[in-house]
């Protein structure tokens, strides 16, 4: 359920995954709900990017695939690496998207940030984002790190 | 203007809905109300239905495209030597045997 459909309104949001179509499809769907949309197969492509289109302009909220191609860098370190380049802006929310269980959780400190399993509905994607852009929302029955909607593994 | 433009009359805009009579019988139960203006609402309902259908659509594919992504993560994970002994930890009933 929304918790506000204008939270994310005029947000500047980057997005890096390694897959396109994913680029696309997130994109189009953070479009969709009226945020600014900066899309990157990289976190060195989303600085790029950032710089040119953007003037440098400090992003409200990084969406990150975990798995990213190569196996070099991981979303935990492109995260860390793009929050780096904004001086004093560690407190950039993020959101880590997973398809696997073995992504770490960070829930708190200033590399936090906020990890959502796949498959992703459109709903709980908003969810989280507000979650992220509002953390006095995050409680007791509203966990930093959701629930995953199917277990990977032995219980 | 284009020729093409002045062969085509039916692309300006239709006439206005005309005003939509009650029956007497139905003007008692209604009482005030005998004449609905559709307009504004038409209006609204045109300008409201595009974007929620642009977010219906981008929803869908993102879920599709995010599932297939799934799948295709999961398939290369099962794909690497030794996975599932590097992905699952044993179990007590497995290091009993």
């Amino acid at each position: 359920m929304k918790a506000d459909p204008t939270a994310l309104v005029a947000k500047l949001v980057v997005v890096i995954d390694d897959n396109s179509l994913i680029l696309e499809a997130t994109g189009g769907l953070l479009r969709s709900w009226g945020c600014c949309v900066l899309t990157a197969e990289s976190c060195d492509d989303a600085l790029v990017r950032l710089a040119e289109t953007e003037a440098g302009r400090r992003p409200d909220l990084i969406v990150c695939d975990y798995q990213l191609s190569g196996g070099r860098l991981t979303g935990v370190d492109a995260i860390e690496k793009l929050r780096s380049a904004f001086c004093g802006a560690s407190e950039i929310p993020a959101l880590l998207v997973s398809g696997t269980a073995s992504a770490p959780h960070c829930e708190v400190g200033s590399g936090a940030y906020q990890l959502l399993y796949k498959p992703v509905h459109a709903e709980r994607f908003h969810a989280a984002l507000v979650r992220c852009l509002c953390p006095a929302t995050v409680g007791p029955g509203n966990p930093t790190v959701l629930p995953q909607p199917q277990q990977w593994g032995p219980a | 203007m284009g020729p093409s433009l002045e062969k085509a009359p039916e692309l300006g805009f239709p006439d206005p809905i005309p005003e939509i009579s009650v029956p007497s019988g139905f003007s008692r139960l209604l009482g005030r109300v005998q004449r609905v203006d559709l307009w504004p609402a038409l209006t609204l309902l045109l300008m409201a239905n595009p974007q929620r259908e642009i977010e219906q659509r981008a929803k869908a594919v993102f879920e599709r495209c995010l599932a297939l992504d799934l799948a295709a993560n999961v398939t290369d994970d099962a794909a690497k030597p030794r996975a599932q002994k590097l992905q699952f930890p044993p179990r007590a009933f497995e290091q009993g045997q």
